[in-house]
């Protein structure tokens, strides 16, 4: 029966257990409910509860998920059942279900700040729908295992975020999009070209194929271009030095809820292709690329926190404080042990939850002042406590200070950093922290404690702006304290996070049980 | 014939970014384009051009056919033509709506989303 033997290579030849597609649930789940609420979109009252549907679903899938790998290691499902190399595997392991299961609870909270910032019209123009697809995209890209379907997610991604970008069309909306259009079309574009160029050396798509296929491969000067060409396409999506021009110049044009989103989880994107590609793909960084990745690391670092200072719009200074926490998660990936990609998944971790408080936040402040521009906004403490310790809580938690999250993975990165002997990563991460206490801290005497606009006197009050409505700011506040006591919960007790990101990074160091998981489908039956 | 392709892949290349380093938002459409075209080219050769037949499997055929074209290269420049395609559309229109609430197409006088001169305060922390 030598057709048969023929076909069971290929192909499975036992069926897919229901079990098994729970790999799927976190893009499934969102995709069939955009569409629903594409059909019903009209419906304008529905299209909340349909999207909160989404992402509590997505949450438990990838939670669930992350538990079963955590058991039994890497889980995978190719479709069709052709087997890889030939079909497209999705392949999760615990760095994908961490992040889809972080990605989705920060959706499901900036689901829940929306009604309180986006109206009926923006809902009618499928606001909630955009939001669930660019969930797919971002969840998508966490559990594929093959690299042109990576980049499919994320064009799905990017569609989706240019949507979400320019619904209401402002002419600042307008500008801000057309930047950010034009730059990550051009990191797309030169990530289809990498990987065009890898296909044409290797022959296969599949991560894990590639590993050995890349590792036998006699064109290491061709594979050296190619990995450079892979850190410059993702470079542009996580916003790295000096690739990061879009990211200012559109973060603050969109509502905040949309802004949020993008903060969280976008630049995350582009950290963990480059994690996922760095570590399977290039595991050696195929030439100069780690060294590079230090040096584009430790820019970034510096030249956010630059910004941060010099930033006198609230947005935009949030906008370089994340460029800055990009460079820390690279250098992580520079120096390439099992402590400091530990910390990098950690960092993802807390920046995706960090940041995407503080853009709630700064629609809360910005409400209240009737200004997003710093120099107009004061008097936060005497208007409302819970905004300020919301905006301390969090200010601390990027200044990387304890209580809060911040602390933990930047003390073991500079550990990894000690222990490897880079000296100079040390300096610049100390340096861009400091750069970020100052500037951050700076805002925050001029918001939060002084009484009014920059020329107030000392000790006076007038604040100009209106008071929110009760109704509104509980809406608004909820997603704060959550990602409030989150953090401040990561901080106290790190162990949980620790220990995930420490098999994430294990993993991540021994690809076998994913190359086993991606090539076994099927077989242990 | 892949020498002769990698060439005209090298010229639209080398023209797209002669297109894109232009302040005419216009042409920087145009370039991306270019560009987006370029890169299924490049696929399309790197998935080596042969005289082959076609990958059809025979009706009553079992095993393994030899000497047929690489079917993959396709597959993947029809999935990036259509994604490249809809990108296209709608970086199309949102230049046509920049140009017409904007008043330029100009990318340097595209500012409005850039910080204006601030006064400063004597005060200013």
């Amino acid at each position: 029966m030598a057709d048969q033997n023929l076909i069971s290579e290929a192909m499975r030849t036992t069926p897919t257990l229901l079990a098994e597609w729970k790999i799927l649930t976190p893009m499934l789940a969102p995709l069939v409910l955009a569409a629903v609420s594409l059909m019903l979109r009209q419906k304008d009252r529905w299209q909340f509860h349909i999207a909160v549907t989404a992402a509590l679903i997505a949450m438990i899938g990838s939670g669930l998920l992350l538990f079963d790998i955590i058991i039994d290691g890497p889980q995978s499902l190719v479709m069709s059942g052709w087997l890889a190399p030939f079909g497209i595997a999705f392949t999760a392991d615990s760095l994908s279900a961490i992040f889809a299961f972080v990605a989705s609870l920060v959706t499901l909270l900036i689901i829940l700040y929306s009604p309180a910032d986006v109206d009926k019209a923006a809902t009618k123009s499928g606001y909630y729908t955009l939001i669930m697809m660019l969930l797919v995209g971002v969840n998508g890209s966490f559990m594929t295992g093959d690299i042109f379907n990576l980049y499919v997610w994320f064009e799905v991604m990017l569609i989706s975020s240019f949507g979400l970008l320019i619904l209401g069309g402002d002419k600042i909306q307008l500008d801000g999009a057309v930047k950010y259009a034009f730059l990550n079309l051009l990191g797309t574009t030169f990530f289809l070209i990498a990987t065009g160029l890898l296909y044409g050396v290797t022959g296969t798509l599949n991560f894990a194929d590639l590993f050995a296929k890349v590792a036998a491969s006699e064109a290491t000067g061709t594979l050296a271009i190619l990995s450079v060409l892979f850190l410059f396409a993702f470079g542009i999506k996580a916003a790295a030095f000096p690739m990061y021009f879009w990211l200012p110049a559109a973060y603050h044009t969109p509502r905040v809820a949309v802004s949020a989103i993008f903060a969280g989880l976008l630049t995350k994107i582009g950290v963990y292709a480059l994690i996922r590609i760095f570590t399977i793909v290039f595991p050696d960084g195929n030439g100069a690329a780690f060294e590079l990745f230090g040096v584009i690391g430790g820019l970034t670092i510096i030249v956010g926190g630059l910004g941060v200072i010099a930033q006198t719009e609230l947005r935009r200074m949030l906008a370089y404080l994340l460029m800055s926490g990009v460079g820390i998660m690279m250098i992580g990936i520079s120096i390439h042990t099992q402590l400091s990609l530990m910390a990098t998944v950690q960092y993802t971790v807390h920046s995706m939850l960090m940041m995407t408080g503080l853009y709630l936040l700064s629609g809360v402040i910005g409400r209240m002042a009737g200004s997003f521009e710093i120099a107009k906004i004061g008097g936060i403490v005497m208007q409302n406590h819970f905004v300020a310790i919301a905006y301390f809580g969090l200010a601390l938690a990027a200044m990387g200070l304890p209580p809060f999250s911040g602390l933990w993975p930047k003390y073991m990165m500079i550990m990894a950093a000690f222990e490897q002997g880079y000296y100079w990563l040390i300096a610049a991460i100390l340096t861009g922290s400091l750069l970020t206490i100052i500037g951050v801290g700076r805002a925050s005497i001029q918001m939060i404690w002084r009484g009014g606009g920059v020329d107030t006197p000392d000790g006076q009050y007038e604040a100009r702006g209106k008071r929110l409505e009760g109704k509104q700011l509980r809406i608004m506040m909820l997603p704060i304290s959550i990602i409030f006591i989150l953090t401040l919960w990561l901080g106290i007790s790190p162990n949980t996070l620790i220990r995930q990101s420490d098999l994430a990074a294990y993993d991540l160091l021994n690809v076998e049980q994913y190359i086993e998981a991606t090539f076994g489908t099927g077989e242990h039956e | 014939m892949e020498f002769y392709l990698t060439i005209l892949v090298g010229l639209i290349f080398a023209a797209s970014t002669y297109m894109m380093q232009s302040r005419s938002v216009i042409r920087l459409v145009l370039g991306v384009a270019l560009l987006g075209n370029a890169v299924n080219l490049l696929i399309f050769t790197v998935g080596r051009v042969t005289r082959d037949i076609p990958p059809i499997i025979p009706a009553d055929f079992h095993g393994t056919l030899t000497g047929i074209a690489n079917p993959l290269p396709q597959a993947l420049i029809l999935t990036a033509i259509v994604i490249g395609f809809a990108l296209f559309a709608f970086v199309l229109v949102l230049t046509y709506r920049a140009y017409e609430s904007l008043g330029t197409d100009n990318s340097d006088e595209m500012r409005i989303a850039e910080p204006k001169k601030t006064q400063a305060s004597k005060l200013t922390y």
